[in-house]
């Protein structure tokens, strides 16, 4: 019997940054690479578990933008222009660098990478990266959740009707990609407000994840800490995340990606080589990451960067998978003794760690999974909604509003460079409500001009734009998208007021702001009461 | 030595002498091939018909040709409104059209079907009129609401912003007509407890320029409400706004325990426990690395 579990949860999220009419658009590019370093490999890194018979039990969850993105033939088509032309750049740093010892390998191994990843996206996944998850997820590799519509950070949403809608139209969306509502949803950015439940309870999901202290300091007190779940008042799951698990990984200062021989993000010939070199793989003249790095991170204090050694960095991830391996179970072992109940370890990470920032995760992780599924470890891997058949009464308790960003409160979303937008967003979600009641039976246009207009408000309620203005790296970008789409929900929201819908514009509008075609903007409605609550 | 010379010698010349009666002589007629015909407008045709052209060319190496973009004309709308007639088509088109029908036509702009995937790109995107010219938008100060909200942001501070309307503003002036100038804008913030009904816990004084605040509280676990006013000299406080309730989260294990689950050997760890971690997202994390 085992000791302990360990519950290894990867969320996928990018915004949806989906630009029809411009083609070169910078920000598609997190798709792009995303595709190429994190989800492609992902998945190959999946398929070879479960081809060995080797159970991974992760837990995905995809969030909707990324799930749309995914599904779009006009993205499909555009990442693989961009990965021909990197193809193209990688044959072209084959021929410059012959005869380079160190960096010919380099070159050719980013070459057959890329290459690989061609052959996989066209021929082995047909541009569909959703079905190979389902086809996982039926042969029961791994468990599939989702999250809100938008991502939206809902703690600091104002009314209840709006919360519901991102919750709802999330879990509509991953119903028709995959079929059937998933067992857990993903609160995004682990922010939790008591406000959720009724509609995730409603909706049949059977369990959520916290940060740790939303669990630890639930009310009453809970039995085991964060080694267990809490049973919330209306009946649902909730898991905290692992303090230990986490540190581990995401620590700048200690966690594994900061190793001296792992490959460093920030050197890459994006940056290095001369622009028009670079050519088509750069359009815009702005420079950013190409995913051809021959650095590795050496001595994160200096800049001093040594050249990258794939050899050797595959070793130190066997290394450091073993490393968390040793450190889960002196855990399991010691909690266990302590509790008398197996401790439940729950290590949730950005899927977007594994490869694109972190570009041994894929590698790690799998070795982590070879690991967990030898004889003599004390640690098992479960998916979440398996903890139950093990431990089916766990302690009701009431979980603390909480969230995983910086100080585990709202405080990356709520501050000095972004605290500007929720005036405007709490406005439009009182006009969204209002709109939704007064047009409950609408048709026609009028009905699309209403589905445009949440799907706007959605858009802009992502909690993307206010964690980019905090981080500061493409600050005017989310300004001028947070801009964008609350400007076209209230010209939207003028028009439906006025009864006149401009049937130009809105098409204009549905053509460009393509995401969640099934939106239905009654899930707006019950949020009218809530209004009041704001006199 | 020199029979080598001379016989390279000749041997350039007659090159040259060949060359020369070449170009002077009469042109010789270029083949119509489908090669020539659709290179100047788009790839050839037998690349067309197979999915998998684009890859065989990839792994030859060569370059596709690109297509010219679609060139609107002029009589954009009379050409959309019948069904185009070959004569009205440039040249090379209508040696294109022989060449294999390759040809389809959108609202007057013509456009060469590259690929079967790009075709279907073109059809979407081309039957709605390209992007009208949209407004660069500007948010408005005021919606028009009298509002106050607050929002819990941690357990020690609470952000609040308020609006007030023009109408409600002049209504409360009109009425306090006599001392306005005297008063000050007050927000002040309340302590809920079941029970016990509301108390006043603080008054913050705030400028008539401004509309938000950063509130430091400290009160973890405490539900709380904000009206905005005006302090009068005698101490008359007149409300303008009532806000949202809210409560703070918690900053530490609860007091409560549940005689069915009581905790069991809980190291100290736990009671000073204060949201070490907080670090989450990849985009923290590299800017920390890089740091």
């Amino acid at each position: 019997m085992p000791k302990g579990f360990l519950s290894v949860v990867l969320h996928a999220h990018l915004p949806f940054v989906r630009h029809v009419d411009t083609p070169d658009c910078l920000e598609q590019r997190w798709l792009f690479q995303a595709i190429t370093e994190t989800y492609i490999p992902l998945l190959n890194t999946m398929f070879r578990l479960a081809e060995d018979g080797l159970p991974g039990r992760v837990t995905v969850s995809l969030s909707p933008p990324l799930l749309e993105m995914l599904d779009d033939t006009l993205l499909q088509k555009r990442y693989i222009g961009h990965l021909e032309n990197l193809i193209e750049l990688a044959e072209k740093e084959t021929v410059r660098l012959k005869g380079d010892i160190t960096l010919e390998p380099l070159a050719r191994m980013y070459l057959s990478k890329f290459r690989q990843a061609y052959i996989d996206y066209v021929d082995r996944f047909k541009c569909n990266l959703i079905q190979p998850w389902a086809a996982l997820e039926s042969e029961g590799y791994v468990e599939l959740c989702t999250s809100a519509a938008t991502h939206a950070y809902l703690p600091l949403m104002l009314t209840k009707g709006s919360i519901k809608a991102q919750i709802i139209t999330g879990l509509n969306t991953f119903r028709r990609h995959f079929g059937h509502t998933p067992k857990g949803f993903w609160l995004p950015e682990c922010a939790y407000t008591p406000d959720v439940e009724p509609v995730l309870k409603h909706e049949g999901v059977q369990y959520f994840i916290l940060e740790t202290h939303g669990v630890l300091f639930s009310t009453p007190r809970p039995r085991f800490g964060y080694h267990a779940p809490v049973v919330t008042p209306h009946g649902l799951l909730a898991f905290a995340r692992d303090p230990d698990c986490s540190k581990q990984v995401w620590s700048a200062d200690e966690g594994y990606p900061g190793d001296p021989w792992y490959r460093e993000y920030y050197r890459d010939i994006g940056y290095d080589l001369p622009l028009e070199y670079l050519g088509k793989a750069l359009p815009g003249n702005t420079r950013m990451p190409l995913g051809i790095k021959y650095h590795r991170v050496t001595d994160r204090k200096s800049n001093y960067k040594d050249f990258y050694r794939p050899d050797i960095a595959k070793a130190r991830a066997w290394e450091h998978a073993g490393n968390f391996m040793f450190w889960r179970n002196k855990e399991a072992e010691f909690w266990k003794d302590l509790y008398g109940r197996r401790p439940l370890m729950v290590a949730p990470y950005d899927a977007e760690l594994f490869g694109h920032w972190w570009y041994e995760g894929p590698l790690f992780l799998e070795n982590l999974l070879r690991r967990m599924a030898q004889e003599r470890q004390h640690v098992r891997p479960i998916t979440l909604c398996q903890y139950r058949e093990y431990y089916p009464v766990n302690q009701p308790a009431e979980p603390s509003v909480s969230g995983w960003g910086y100080k585990g409160y709202h405080q990356v979303w709520l501050e000095r460079s972004n605290h500007w937008i929720y005036r405007h967003l709490h406005a439009c979600e009182m006009l969204m409500s209002r709109l939704a009641e007064k047009f409950k039976s609408a048709t026609g246009l009028m009905e699309r001009a209403l589905n445009q207009a949440a799907r706007e408000l959605m858009l802009a309620q992502a909690s993307d734009w206010p964690f980019i203005m905090n981080s500061g790296t493409v600050y005017q970008y989310a300004v001028n998208r947070f801009v964008t789409h609350v400007g076209r929900f209230l010209k939207l929201a003028r028009q439906l007021e006025a009864g006149t819908v401009d049937p130009g514009f809105l098409r204009h509008l549905e053509r460009t702001d393509t995401i969640f075609p099934d939106m239905d903007f009654r899930d707006f409605t019950a949020g009218f009461r809530d209004t009041e609550k704001v006199s | 030595m020199w029979i080598f010379a001379t016989t390279i010698a000749i041997l350039v010349l007659v090159l040259a002498l060949v060359r020369f009666r070449r170009s002077t002589g009469t042109p010789v007629e270029k083949p119509q091939t489908h090669m020539e015909v659709s290179s100047g407008i788009g790839i050839p045709p037998e690349a067309i018909d197979a999915s998998q052209a684009g890859q065989a060319d990839r792994q030859a190496g060569v370059a596709l040709p690109r297509i010219p973009p679609p060139q609107q004309r002029e009589d954009d709308g009379a050409l959309a409104s019948r069904r185009l007639r070959k004569i009205d088509l440039p040249k090379e088109v209508e040696l294109a059209w022989e060449a294999g029908g390759l040809i389809e036509f959108q609202k007057g702009a013509w456009a060469v079907a590259k690929d079967p995937s790009e075709h279907e790109e073109t059809d979407q995107e081309e039957r709605t009129p390209s992007s009208i010219a949209e407004e660069t938008y500007t948010l408005p100060e005021r919606y028009g609401i009298d509002r106050l909200v607050l929002m819990a942001r941690d357990p020690n501070w609470v952000y609040a912003y308020w609006e007030i309307t023009h109408e409600k503003y002049r209504q409360m002036y009109e009425k306090h007509l006599r001392d306005w100038g005297l008063s000050r804008p007050v927000l002040r913030i309340y302590e809920l407890t079941p029970g016990q009904g509301r108390h006043k816990e603080m008054d913050i004084f705030v400028d008539d320029h401004t509309d938000n605040w950063y509130i430091n509280i400290s009160k973890p676990r405490q539900t709380l409400m904000a009206e905005l006013g005006r302090l009068f000299p005698e101490g008359v406080f007149v409300k303008m706004l009532t806000s949202n309730i809210i409560t703070l989260p918690a900053d530490t294990v609860s007091d409560k325990i549940c005689l069915e689950w009581p905790p069991v050997g809980w190291p100290e760890q736990y009671l000073d426990f204060r949201a070490k971690i907080g670090t989450s997202s990849p985009m923290t994390w590299g800017k920390d690395a890089n740091a």
